[in-house]
């Protein structure tokens, strides 16, 4: 299974890879990013491309007619952070920059203190591999996330947040999220809503 | 990482406090003159049970001075996804709850929290169900965004509950009784999908309880348990078109474990159900109110006594869900409406009416459901008239065969439920507030 997920065109297309200026460090004093002015949309938009393992992912990461289009920064290509335990994992890290396009995506449920600290030593050991993305689902991740340190992690607020209107939106982009994927039940009215008060590449959508 | 299963200070047993739901004035009412220590209810908007009559903005301002007068408290719930369009109504509502002067505000989106904490920052938060959390990073994040309390998942197990007891200061609040969702409390998208009603904007049409046909006999059964009943030859749905309510799962009662739910922890033992009839949450809150005045010491013959109120509040199978396992306890083959059965339609010789010989006594005024077809939510009717040996009847004897006459034609071979019994309906109470 594929998701993939577009997101505004970025502010600074042509910046090399890992590059500060498209990660941010996880910081509780963002400010908000209704403060800043919006800028007109340029470029072609971002994808985040979810995939279900690391195998998987590197057979696309591999592929000729991929490469030649959309192995760029602009395009990040997510597993789940149980990835990181697969044989193909490793090679999966050189097809993305040493990690910098690649995303470890959160599981949105888990119970108990050994799914917390498998999560929890699965995403160091990924981080430590190069991994320079994460994908959240839920406001529980913000305390994994903050409790890795302060690391550059370009930090996705996938669909389970269910964010619909700019509140929710600007508290979750407060908390260190660099991009925001609305709620697969945002219609079309709601979007054009939120899309004035969002510099482009903030927001994202299913496709 | 810090282990977080370290207690963070040891805390005095407490009796939780017993929570229950109200949809109309007269459950209000009849929740509280029952035992409940609070009652939680919603406005017309913003509300995960749009479906429920629920109140006017007056009608729960004298709510919340009834409660009060009578040392008991009101939770008001705003759980809702807020769109970004919706705002400036979602505000106005924060506003008018400012000055309901609620216990609690009970609430889903960042955003209404946030507000709430602006308009009317006197007004504790609770954490709804429909956050979806489930583990200590949850609550402590709920925590950190300056709720008062939360409600916890109903898919926690009570290991998982003191888990998360041991890792926090913030309150904590289980349900105890009620309907369960086959997907996680606030991530299903299955209502919005497949009816254009989405659940976490209060509207669920409930996919999860209908039929599904060709699916194979044991699907949906993952518990031993459950295949059983899939051969069960008096299960209504066990026959011609070998349709399976394989999602719909069976209601939750926790009554059974509630002394080990009571040491887990927990500060508050939620109801759920803002659209049962009164006479069923008055009946499950003197069942839990027993039990939770007996604590410590519930004896076998409290435990009998609840457990006999509980047999009269219809509802489906009870379960003590995943508090115990976490393998989702489906209905399997077994009757997937909320409702006591009543018995089989038959045809019958008068035009509008059907013929049935009831399991329960019936009588006029009794409310009725009725699955026409596998794709469609049950239909309710009240019964108007009974007929009984050609003539009618407002009270059958027990056991006879008879006619009710039904609003819409019921094919012969439909199963019917009981919802709400004539007799047991309080009234009067709308004056009292």
């Amino acid at each position: 299974m594929m998701d993939e997920i577009f997101q505004g065109p970025s502010d600074s297309p042509s910046a090399p890879p890992g590059s500060v200026e498209n990660t941010v460090p996880i910081s509780d004093d963002l400010p908000s990013s209704s403060q800043r002015e919006p800028r007109s949309a340029e470029g072609q938009p971002c994808r985040w491309i979810f995939l279900s393992s690391a195998d998987q992912a590197l057979q696309l990461a591999e592929h000729t007619a991929f490469q030649s289009k959309y192995n760029n920064r602009e395009n990040r290509i997510c597993v789940p952070v149980e990835s990181v335990q697969e044989e193909a994992f490793t090679r999966l890290i050189r097809a993305t920059e040493h990690g910098g396009r690649l995303g470890l995506i959160f599981p949105q449920f888990y119970f108990g203190l050994h799914a917390r600290e498998y999560l929890y030593e699965t995403l160091k050991r990924g981080l430590a591999m190069g991994v320079r993305n994460l994908v959240i689902s839920h406001p529980a991740h913000f305390q994994v996330v903050r409790s890795l340190g302060k690391r550059r992690i370009t930090l996705l607020a996938g669909a389970g947040f269910h964010l619909m209107n700019r509140e929710s939106i600007n508290h979750v982009l407060g908390e260190g999220a660099r991009v925001v994927q609305v709620s697969l039940e945002c219609d079309r009215e709601n979007w054009q809503s939120l899309v004035m008060h969002f510099p482009v590449g903030t927001l994202a959508i299913t496709v | 990482m810090k282990h977080p299963s370290k207690p963070i200070r040891s805390r005095k047993q407490e009796k939780p406090e017993l929570l229950a739901p109200a949809g109309r004035i007269e459950t209000f009412c009849a929740a509280l003159d029952a035992g409940a220590d609070a009652v939680y209810a919603g406005a017309h908007a913003f509300n995960a049970r749009m479906r429920a009559p629920n109140f006017t903005i007056d009608e729960l301002t004298r709510m919340a001075d009834y409660a009060h007068r009578s040392g008991k408290k009101l939770y008001l719930t705003v759980n809702t996804i807020v769109k970004d369009t919706e705002l400036n109504a979602l505000k106005q509502l924060l506003r008018d709850m400012r000055a309901i002067h609620p216990d609690a505000l009970i609430v889903q989106d960042i955003d209404t929290a946030h507000l709430a904490q602006r308009i009317c920052p006197n007004i504790p938060l609770h954490a709804s169900t429909q956050m979806t959390i489930h583990n200590v990073d949850g609550a402590l994040a709920a925590q950190k965004m300056g709720f008062a309390r939360v409600i916890l998942a109903r898919e926690c197990t009570i290991e998982e509950i003191r888990e998360i007891r041991c890792s926090c200061e913030i309150e904590l609040e289980t349900f105890v009784h009620g309907a369960m969702c086959y997907s996680m409390s606030g991530q299903c998208f299955a209502s919005g999908l497949i009816h254009g009603k989405s659940a976490n904007r209060g509207r669920c049409l409930q996919p999860c309880r209908r039929l599904f046909q060709g699916i194979p006999e044991n699907a949906g059964n993952r518990s031993e348990s459950n295949k059983e009943e899939t051969t069960d030859p008096s299960s209504p749905l066990s026959d011609e078109n070998r349709c399976f309510p394989a999602y719909s799962m069976r209601d939750l009662c926790a009554a059974p474990i509630l002394e080990r739910l009571i040491a887990s922890g927990i500060s508050c033992f939620k109801i759920e159900g803002r659209m049962k009839p009164p006479e069923q949450v008055a009946q499950i809150v003197r069942a839990y109110r027993l039990l939770i005045d007996a604590w410590p010491k519930i004896t076998a013959e409290v435990m009998e006594e609840s457990r006999q109120l509980l047999e009269t509040a219809v509802g489906r199978e009870p379960h003590t869900g995943y508090y115990l396992s976490s393998t989702p306890p489906v209905l399997g083959a077994k009757e997937t409406q909320s409702g006591r059965p009543v018995g089989r339609s038959e045809s019958a010789d008068t035009p509008g009416f059907f013929r049935i010989s009831p399991r329960v006594p019936l009588k006029v005024g009794d409310r009725l459901r009725v699955q026409l077809n596998p794709n469609s939510p049950p239909q309710g009717f009240t019964i108007r008239q009974i007929l009984y040996q050609g003539r009618s009847t407002k009270r059958p004897p027990v056991g006879a065969t008879i006619e009710v006459a039904a609003p819409f034609n019921i094919p012969p071979g439909r199963w019917i439920v009981k919802a709400s019994d004539a007799d047991a309906i309080p009234r009067g109470f709308a004056h009292r507030i």
